[in-house]
């Protein structure tokens, strides 16, 4: 073998400048987790996931490539629902329960989710693409994915990637929003320590869910059936091992098998595209808006209550779970020092999962 | 002399304790802290006086409402 044809069956003949730029993306989340601490349990196998499939000649997106593989387990709806089944095993309804009120707050903060829909329209993308890219509003990737491989699996690599990356800067989205939309003494307002709830209340709560919801919203039934089978999991005190697995060993497998299959749409020649510098803003914009939606709710029910609540609360409905809800809690010890805002916050945080899943609903029904 | 009781705002676990029975302290001095939802937040003094009992220690498991020290006020 001369050395000419030796060097072309090595990956430097084929490399492409597109695979380099693609390469520094990856190098950025995979520095980003590891020194900034950005949402590193998916920003780093994200990140190394774009090296894999941006080597040239390494067949991993073959048929029978390594990452293809994982990704079916996208492309068959397995990965998402069971890491729903995984957080519903990790989510404490309790908050929501001792204060219902907090399920307009998770609605509240899907503004974003159709003003980014229709920003997208406007920017050419079709119904689909646009559905896709509002539900980054959402915060909360697992949805995102879900919806995008149904409706637009094209653009899931930018859709995926906006949605985790805006998820690691929440700390920064929603501080400036907060101050812009709110008061000092808004966001001083005191919160009474939320009454307990029962054991039967939390059982009794994602059967209740379930069936409601999916009745309402027939196409969220799949992931909303598994987040609250997980969290009946959790509540029924039965089945404790099955709990103990899927909130520790199958939520760090699925982890792990999410992040490395998402590179699936990150080769080079599908995520370097104006289209995606679009969705990267139309995302910001998500997410903006959904924080404003729940503040501006949180607002206006303030108007109708006796026993204010602090709107700050609102923009915990931006899921994100848990950190919208340590935002807010350092926001408003802040503005009061003696303000515990966590658990209260709780409640629309897991409420906008809930939002957020019966919006990726009705975006199947209207748009699928 | 009237005593104040000063108490965990949720469920969490006792982080440190920075007063000791004798302390004066001020309302809202930082008497310690606590870990919930693995997040660390300060517990502040609810009044002025002296501190005549700790309660929490530690990396102990408080409840909601669960006494952490007993402040008696002047």
């Amino acid at each position: 073998m001369s050395v000419s044809e030796l060097v072309s069956q090595t990956g430097f003949s084929a490399l492409t400048g597109g695979q380099i730029v693609m390469w520094l993306i990856g190098l950025t989340l995979i520095y980003l987790a590891i020194k900034k601490g950005f949402e590193p349990y998916l920003l780093l196998p994200i990140g190394f996931g774009i090296l894999l499939v941006n080597v040239p000649l390494g067949g991993m997106l073959a048929d029978d490539g390594v990452i293809r593989i994982f990704y079916y387990g996208i492309q068959y709806e397995v990965i998402p629902p069971m890491i729903f089944l995984c957080l519903g095993a990790m989510t404490d309804f309790g908050p929501l329960i001792a204060n219902p009120k907090m399920l307009m707050l998770g609605a509240g903060a899907q503004f974003g989710v159709f003003i980014a829909f229709f920003g997208a329209l406007l920017f050419g993308f079709t119904l689909p693409e646009a559905a896709s890219i509002g539900i980054i509003g959402g915060a909360d990737g697992p949805t995102t994915i879900f919806l995008t491989n149904s409706l637009a699996p094209h653009i899931m690599g930018a859709t995926a990637v906006s949605a985790y990356s805006y998820m690691a800067l929440v700390p920064m989205i929603i501080p400036p929003i907060a101050k812009l939309f709110t008061t000092k003494a808004e966001r001083a307002i005191p919160m009474k320590q939320m009454r307990p709830v029962s054991k039967r209340e939390k059982i009794i709560f994602p059967l209740v869910a379930f069936l409601l919801i999916s009745l309402l919203v027939p196409k969220s039934a799949a992931l909303m059936g598994l987040f609250m089978v997980g969290n009946l999991f959790r509540e029924s005190g039965v089945v404790k091992r099955l709990s103990d697995g899927a909130q520790n060993e199958l939520m760090n497998i699925l982890t792990i098998l999410l992040g490395l299959a998402i590179s699936f749409k990150l080769p080079a020649e599908d995520f370097l595209r104006w289209d995606v510098i679009k969705i990267f803003c139309l995302g910001l914009v998500a997410f903006s808006f959904s924080v404003v939606g729940g503040l501006m709710l949180a607002k206006l029910m303030n108007l109708f209550l006796k026993e204010k609540i602090n709107p700050l609360i609102g923009a915990a409905g931006l899921s994100a779970v848990p950190m919208a809800a340590r935002v807010v809690q350092l926001e408003g010890i802040k503005a009061n020092p003696r303000n515990y805002l966590l658990m209260h916050a709780m409640g629309p945080n897991v409420a906008g999962v809930i939002g957020t899943l019966v919006a990726a609903g009705m975006f199947l029904v209207l748009v699928g | 002399m009237a005593k104040e009781k000063v108490l965990l705002p949720m469920v969490g676990k006792v982080m440190s304790v920075q007063v000791k029975v004798g302390d004066s302290v001020s309302a809202d001095d930082q008497v310690g802290t606590f870990e919930s939802m693995k997040m660390e937040m300060p517990l502040f003094a609810t009044a002025s006086g002296k501190v005549v009992e700790v309660k929490a220690s530690v990396g102990a498991v408080l409840d909601a409402d669960q006494e952490f020290c007993v402040i008696e006020t002047a």
